[in-house]
């Protein structure tokens, strides 16, 4: 039996010991979910409507072995869930777009989740024992623990170690926040461009 | 008294080998040997051959010893795939170039040269801040790089080489700085190649490169990073773009510093702390690839021009003088003095927006 109280990490520094001792590091996680980002801004009309998300799945997979492999750190891919996997910590990590990332209530997938992420992702135990998530005392009794890098469309991120159920997440244990987002497009170049300098004049003059 | 350099010159210049001279001019090629090298004058109906061969006024043969620039002193980036006769024609070209140079200065008031000596053992963007600072351009994308060259006194000529394998080249002759730029890259990757000319007349002034084995290719790989750091300050680089960077927005961003996409997203992954991790940089290399900004620049600025020759032409023009003119009283071919200044100058009727220049008349702009 293993107590487990539910925290939220906003302080970067305590966030940081965190993952230091998951053997990952902020800045290579929140790389991994620009890839997505990136992907999903070259989603265009003319795509299914479904795109953007697909391809930010797609690339912020990617970037997460991209960026995190080595090490420990290895690629797992199983049950047709991807992501990264450390054998030595145990630990999984896989990517997921949010609803809305680092605020108060927990995120929830914007896509519903298939059986295979349930399975890696610890629901198993509660469903086995026909109960909601205990909230004081869960035992955990998977090999691996599933974090989840959650990125949501404003750029907000937190890795995040959820129970999955029903093909949503029912309830995230623990929390570290990584970047806020939401600046997202806010720089306008347009207004900045270079204009001429007239300190600069050239004379030239018959001698 | 006729000048064998003068021959061996215009030779080169014209890419012929003695051999292919002489065939042409109908004598032997022992004979262009001996002329070259002093041995023989050559008499008026071989000398007018091969002026007519060469496409050189007579008058030319009989100057005094041009500046003979050696490929030593000249810094050239793709030498690897630059034939011996491509870099001979450049360095002639070179040769012109200075005559050209100097016949304006010994008639006109120009801009004093003001590029100080920097401590060597400064890295490139250390050079290129303190350059910045000495020029007082604080942290803002440089507006117009060939005028600000100019205006510091640094001699920028054209270079309308038939192959893309000559690239732009600068050299430092009698305490004179010259740039020489090309007219086969976009007006992005000739602003780059200018800077990166700047970078060599800075840095490698004596020659050194600081890299541990101080061969050419170091020294390319400084004077790009200079130039990198020169048009995007890392200052303003950090606090103009934010943290999701996006193929998109490169193509927006590029605009303030006036640089080609590929060079942006390069100094964006290069940075101290850079802003995009490997893989990042990879895949938007990848899609700028994909969209074709690898080879050139779609959506380009327009190509920046000689404000300097402007201005001489515009005086020129006002004495009732032309191009013509200055051949003439350089003993220089007309098409010569066309060559070094078609690809600095405004273009009539030509694309002027990004892409290369294609020939064309050369005229004056007021």
């Amino acid at each position: 039996m293993e107590n487990i109280s539910p925290k939220t990490i906003t302080d970067p520094e305590i966030g940081d010991l965190y993952l230091a001792r998951l053997e990952l590091e902020r800045e290579k996680l929140i790389a991994a979910g620009h890839h997505a980002l990136a992907a999903a801004a070259t989603a265009s009309p003319l795509h299914p409507t479904n795109a953007a998300g697909m391809f930010a799945y797609m690339d912020g997979v990617k970037g997460l072995r991209a960026e995190n492999l080595g090490g420990n750190w290895e690629i797992f891919s199983e049950e047709g869930v991807e992501g990264i996997r450390n054998d030595v910590l145990k630990l999984r990590v896989l990517f997921v777009n949010v609803n809305q990332a680092c605020r108060k209530a927990d995120p929830r997938a914007r896509s519903r989740k298939g059986a295979g992420s349930e399975r890696v992702a610890c629901g198993d135990m509660f469903e086995a024992a026909g109960i909601d998530l205990p909230i004081s005392v869960v035992k955990f009794h998977g090999d691996h623990k599933t974090y989840y890098l959650m990125v949501d469309q404003f750029g907000a991120m937190e890795l995040s170690l959820p129970v999955v159920k029903n093909g949503q997440f029912l309830r995230c244990i623990d929390r570290v926040f990584l970047i806020e987002g939401g600046d997202l497009d806010a720089v306008d170049f347009g207004i900045n461009e270079p204009t001429n300098d007239p300190d600069l004049d050239i004379v030239v003059s018959r001698k | 008294m006729f000048n064998g350099k003068r021959l061996s010159l215009a030779r080169k210049r014209q890419k012929l080998t003695a051999k292919e001279l002489a065939e042409k001019a109908g004598v032997s090629p022992v004979t262009i040997t001996r002329l070259e090298t002093g041995q023989n004058q050559a008499d008026s109906g071989t000398l007018e051959k091969l002026a007519e061969v060469l496409g050189y006024p007579v008058q030319f043969f009989f100057k005094e010893d041009p500046a003979l620039l050696s490929a030593e002193i000249v810094s050239f980036r793709s030498l690897s795939s630059m034939t011996a006769k491509e870099r001979n024609a450049a360095l002639s070209a070179g040769d012109n170039g200075v005559e050209v140079y100097e016949w304006l200065e010994n008639r006109y008031n120009l801009p004093a040269l003001d590029l100080p000596h920097f401590d060597p053992e400064l890295t490139p963007e250390a050079a290129a801040d303190a350059l910045r600072q000495h020029w007082g351009l604080s942290y803002q994308p440089i507006a117009n790089m060939m005028k600000l060259m100019e205006a510091k006194g640094i001699r920028v000529l054209g270079l309308e080489e038939t192959t893309a394998n000559v690239d732009a080249f600068s050299f430092w002759q009698n305490d004179k700085a010259y740039v020489f730029l090309n007219s086969f890259k976009s007006a992005e990757r000739s602003i780059f190649d200018a800077a990166h000319e700047l970078g060599h007349l800075v840095l490698h002034r004596h020659g050194q490169t600081s890299g541990a084995d101080e061969d050419t290719r170091t020294a390319e790989v400084e004077a790009n990073r200079f130039a990198s750091a020169f048009l995007m300050p890392e200052e303003d680089v950090r606090v103009r773009m934010p943290r999701l960077i996006t193929a998109d927005l490169i193509l927006r961003a590029k605009k303030r510093w006036r640089v080609s996409a590929m060079a942006l997203a390069y100094r964006l992954a290069h940075l101290t702390r850079p802003m995009l991790s490997e893989w990042q940089y990879r895949s938007i290399c990848i899609e700028l690839g994909k969209r074709g900004y690898r080879t050139s620049e779609p959506d380009g600025i327009p190509r920046e021009t000689s404000v300097l020759w402007g201005k001489v032409l515009s005086q020129l023009w006002a004495e009732r003088k032309s191009l013509v003119d200055v051949a003439d009283e350089l003993s220089l071919p007309m098409t010569e003095v066309e060559r070094l200044l078609f690809c600095i100058l405004p273009q009539h009727g030509t694309d002027n927006e990004g892409g290369e220049v294609r020939r064309s008349k050369l005229s004056i702009v007021k």
